[in-house]
């Protein structure tokens, strides 16, 4: 191939990504710190629009919340203007740690020229209870252990080696957790959870998602209740389980090796359930409606 | 007794004054106004009233504890005043002190930082409007068809169109409040991709 062809080949292929229009934008930031003193009982209250939370532990007996305030325009007054519509408030009353960012109402009735966002970062000890109500936003959680309340909205969430009580509610969202040990409660709507090394007890109820459990053998149990989604439970050794499934007008597709008994069998309603021979075992009971069910032996994988 | 009173008040009154500029109490005004509702729930806590057992040994106490100051010597009078005033400050001090290990607040400490990024504005582009009579079209035909209606699925699938609608609104309403952002524009275009869906099944049904 000539040295010139070559060439105008690269240009070519090159085209595509020159056209793209970068613009520079200027990046405001307004970073608050605050400390607070930890003592049991006391809970931290989040709730943020727009927002990344980003939630770790430490050892010290202290809560402390780094609030970032962005405001991105090419324009650097432009932006800093912006930037004073969002308001946020960090107080302590009695047991409860208030952390919020908002636009106040005065602000909502025009549209600001600046793309603006917040960003949480709290350090708190692993036995702080946290209750989250995030927005439109991203939420990094790791290595809790007492109680954690989720309700989001158009959020993705992360979460890490978590432990103890867990109620999360999710709409429009994703939720990805790795390590989830505890009592679990989980309320889905509109979004896809994949869950890798579930210990412990869960209760799920998802409509319209997509759902992918890897089961660790200290699974205690999980009650799942599935409309109009594709779920896919996944154990390196199934067998260990009890199943009590209920499938309509759905799919389902059960490992061959466990014998799985057929109570009905209809094109639209089966009944399947297996017990495995210990005595002690784990109960999976699921329940699906206009979806599919996958029951698969595989080895966890981290989402 | 200040000796030299009258050079004192001079030069206090020949310091410049300074007003501060309305912005700062506009926006003291507002902090306030955010506290509003901290202040309400406050308002709504419980109160409970102490036992009259506790109001008795209190006054007991104090009862037993009245300085007594005699007037007729000014001397002691003062020095008592003194020790009094000291006595004062100390304890706001302490109570300040508990204060702040109970709470453990700190003050808030605020930064203003200016990095620059690069942003593509291509993809900031709201050009999910363009199909938006269409399928408002559809649905609207799909809602008055006997067929569609007659059909086991019509209650759910505009369910569903109705749910999609309403999430739309929402994350657009929010994009008005913060900003284009490309997130926004993702979900927006996860919701189009539902509703793309939604829509050709629905025609399929008319």
């Amino acid at each position: 191939m000539p040295l010139s062809f070559r060439i105008l080949t690269f240009i070519f292929l090159l085209f595509p990504m020159i056209s793209w229009t970068q613009t520079s934008v200027k990046v405001v930031t307004k970073k608050i710190e605050k400390t607070f003193n930890y003592r049991s009982g006391i809970e931290v209250n989040i709730e943020g629009e727009k927002a990344e939370v980003n939630i770790e532990t430490w050892d010290k007996a202290n809560i402390q919340v780094v609030l970032e305030i962005i405001a991105k325009h090419p324009e650097q007054q432009v932006a800093e203007k912006d930037l004073e519509r969002v308001r946020y408030l960090a107080d302590r009353v009695k047991n409860k740690i208030y952390l919020r960012n908002y636009i106040s109402n005065e602000e909502k009735q025009g549209t600001p020229e600046s793309s603006l966002s917040a960003r949480y970062t709290i350090t708190l000890p692993e036995d702080c209870p946290v209750y989250l109500k995030n927005n439109f936003g991203l939420a990094n959680i790791s290595n809790l252990s007492n109680h954690l309340r989720i309700n989001s909205q158009f959020t993705k969430m992360n979460l890490t080696n978590i432990q103890g009580e867990l109620d999360i509610r999710t709409r429009f969202g994703d939720l990805i957790g790795n390590g989830i040990d505890g009592n679990v409660s989980i309320n889905s709507r509109r979004s896809n959870l994949y869950l890798n090394e579930i210990k412990g007890t869960f209760n799920i109820q998802a409509h319209y998602g997509v759902l992918e459990i890897f089961a660790d053998n200290n699974l205690l149990d999980l009650n799942l209740d599935a409309n109009k989604s594709d779920v896919f439970l996944y154990s390196p050794d199934p067998g260990i389980f009890s199943y009590d499934l209920t499938a309509q007008s759905s799919d389902l597709i059960l490992p061959n090796s466990l014998g799985f008994k057929f109570e009905d069998n209809t094109p639209n309603l089966t009944k399947a359930n297996f017990k495995p021979k210990q005595e002690v075992y784990a109960n999976i009971a699921i329940t699906i409606q206009l979806g599919s069910l996958k029951v698969e032996k595989k080895k966890s994988k981290n989402f | 007794m200040e000796k030299n009173k009258d050079i004192l008040q001079k030069t206090i009154r020949s310091l410049p004054s300074f007003e501060a500029p309305p912005q700062v109490w506009h926006a003291i005004e507002q902090e306030l106004n955010n506290h509003q509702k901290l202040q309400d729930a406050i308002q709504t806590l419980p109160e409970y009233e102490a036992p009259a057992m506790v109001w008795k040994q209190i006054e007991e106490n104090l009862e037993s504890k009245i300085i007594s100051i005699p007037l007729d010597n000014a001397g002691r009078r003062e020095s008592n005043y003194r020790w009094l005033a000291i006595a004062a400050a100390v304890t706001v001090l302490i109570s300040a002190g508990v204060w702040f290990l109970n709470t453990g607040e700190t003050q808030e400490n605020i930064q203003i930082a200016i990095t620059e990024e690069t942003i593509y504005e291509q993809l900031l582009v709201a050009d999910w409007e363009e199909d938006e009579s269409i399928i408002q079209e559809v649905a609207q035909l799909f809602t008055q068809s006997k067929v569609a209606q007659n059909s086991l699925y019509y209650s759910d699938l505009l369910e569903e169109f109705e749910e999609l609608e309403t999430a739309k609104e929402e994350i657009e309403g929010m994009m008005k409040q913060y900003g284009k952002a490309t997130d926004f524009i993702r979900q927006i275009s996860e919701i189009e991709l539902e509703r793309s869906t939604l829509v050709k099944q629905m025609a399929t049904l008319i």
